[in-house]
């Protein structure tokens, strides 16, 4: 029975338990009833014992406490990392003491893989002396063995907060990186939006006798190059006044004059 | 790649395959010495290597179990963060964490100027066009 009950734990997909046939219609109103029976009398403690066979199974079990099994696995309440001692396993590395324990655990690893190569070496010495005598010497590299990887899992967490702290790392980077390509370009926007308004005093917008030019252009175009600073603005105002002053200039030289001071800006 | 830990695992798992290899070798491929004037032993369940193919690749597997040792060694010398206690990761970690919210806020502010200065040049194209 108990043979049976394991093998039935342990496989992949284990039949239902064999209560299930239990959970009809019938049988949970019959519960229903002997719990509202159960609360007037307000008397609960050997009521469970009363209930008959088949209305057992339907009230459920009360969470597990301390530890459960699944799939024929022990699961332990908190869900915890299994000790050595724990698993009958002799521990080969001294108990972790808090300030030095990192550069002990490297340490202890060099030392436990040393160890596992001399017990294999003297493995193979008894194989060519007495090869019967094997047994202790492979428990003893199982043991290493276990005990190696015990030591690097426990190390797992140290490394993860270490993987964390090196992404942050990176991040900080990425982030201040894109900062600083974005104060550049801002920059970059900046002279060319300067430069545009010396284009602007070149006399195509501001001349007094291009009438085809709206005014409304001319503020636009002031409002956007407000942030120009103050040395180009005094620069567009004298070249405004030469602009102004000899007038008499004709279209064509106008647009090619245009046309350099666009060129000069980058356009 | 997988991480320093885990491939510190594998190589240990690897040794332990170059373990059992190397005896397993020697124990399937070994021939027999005849001893004063008796016949030599056979065995049909081994091949006998020839003796120079045999200590060859005794030296070979020898050779890799060294080798893998090293490699080890190497592995565990450079395991991240030796030397650093928890405390300090928990330190260096707030530290870092503050920092990001710093460089977040001054990335999302220069973004904001971009946009603001996209803005005023976009202006300036249009008006342009329309000269």
């Amino acid at each position: 029975m108990a043979e049976e009950q394991d093998s039935r734990r342990a496989s992949l997909f284990p039949a239902p338990p064999t209560f299930y046939t239990h959970f009809t219609p019938a049988n949970q109103e019959k519960l229903k009833e002997f719990q509202t029976a159960i609360k007037t009398d307000g008397d609960d403690q050997d009521a469970s014992k009363e209930l008959p066979a088949e209305l057992v199974c339907l009230i459920p079990p009360k969470p597990p406490t301390d530890k459960y099994q699944s799939f024929g696995q022990i699961w332990t309440l908190p869900e915890r990392h299994p000790t050595l001692q724990e698993l009958n396993i002799p521990q080969l590395f001294p108990e972790p003491n808090n300030e030095s324990y990192n550069v002990d655990r490297a340490q202890e690893l060099r030392r436990l893989s040393k160890s596992l190569l001399l017990n294999y070496l003297e493995l193979v010495g008894i194989m060519g002396i007495s090869p019967e005598e094997y047994a202790e010497k492979v428990y003893h590299l199982r043991i290493h063995l276990i005990n190696i990887h015990e030591l690097i899992n426990n190390y797992r967490p140290h490394q993860a907060r270490e993987t964390l702290i090196s992404m942050m790392e990176e991040q900080l980077e990425k982030s201040r990186q894109e900062t600083e390509d974005n104060k550049k370009a801002c920059a970059k926007i900046r002279t060319l939006l300067a430069s545009l308004s010396t284009f602007d005093a070149g006399g195509l917008l501001t001349s007094p006798t291009d009438t085809d030019t709206p005014s409304s252009n001319n503020n636009i175009t002031n409002g956007a190059t407000v942030t120009a600073t103050s040395t180009a603005s005094a620069t567009t105002a004298t070249a405004a006044a030469t602009a102004a002053a000899d007038g008499v200039r004709n279209w064509e030289e106008r647009d090619k004059s245009s046309w350099e001071a666009l060129q000069q800006a980058g356009l | 790649m997988a991480d320093r830990l885990t491939q510190l695992q594998d190589a240990i798992d690897q040794l332990a395959t170059i373990f059992y290899c190397a005896l397993r070798y020697v124990g399937t491929h070994h021939d027999f010495a005849p001893t004063h004037n008796e016949p030599k032993v056979r065995d049909e369940t081994l091949t006998p290597d020839p003796p120079a193919l045999f200590r060859s690749s005794q030296q070979e597997l020898a050779r890799d179990l060294v080798l893998k040792t090293k490699q080890i060694e190497v592995l565990i010398a450079s395991l991240p963060g030796i030397g650093v206690s928890e405390d300090d990761q928990k330190e260096r970690l707030k530290e870092l964490g503050r920092e990001l919210e710093r460089a977040e806020e001054e990335r999302k502010e220069s973004i904001r100027e971009k946009e603001e200065l996209l803005v005023q040049f976009d202006e300036v194209v249009r008006s342009l066009k329309r000269v």
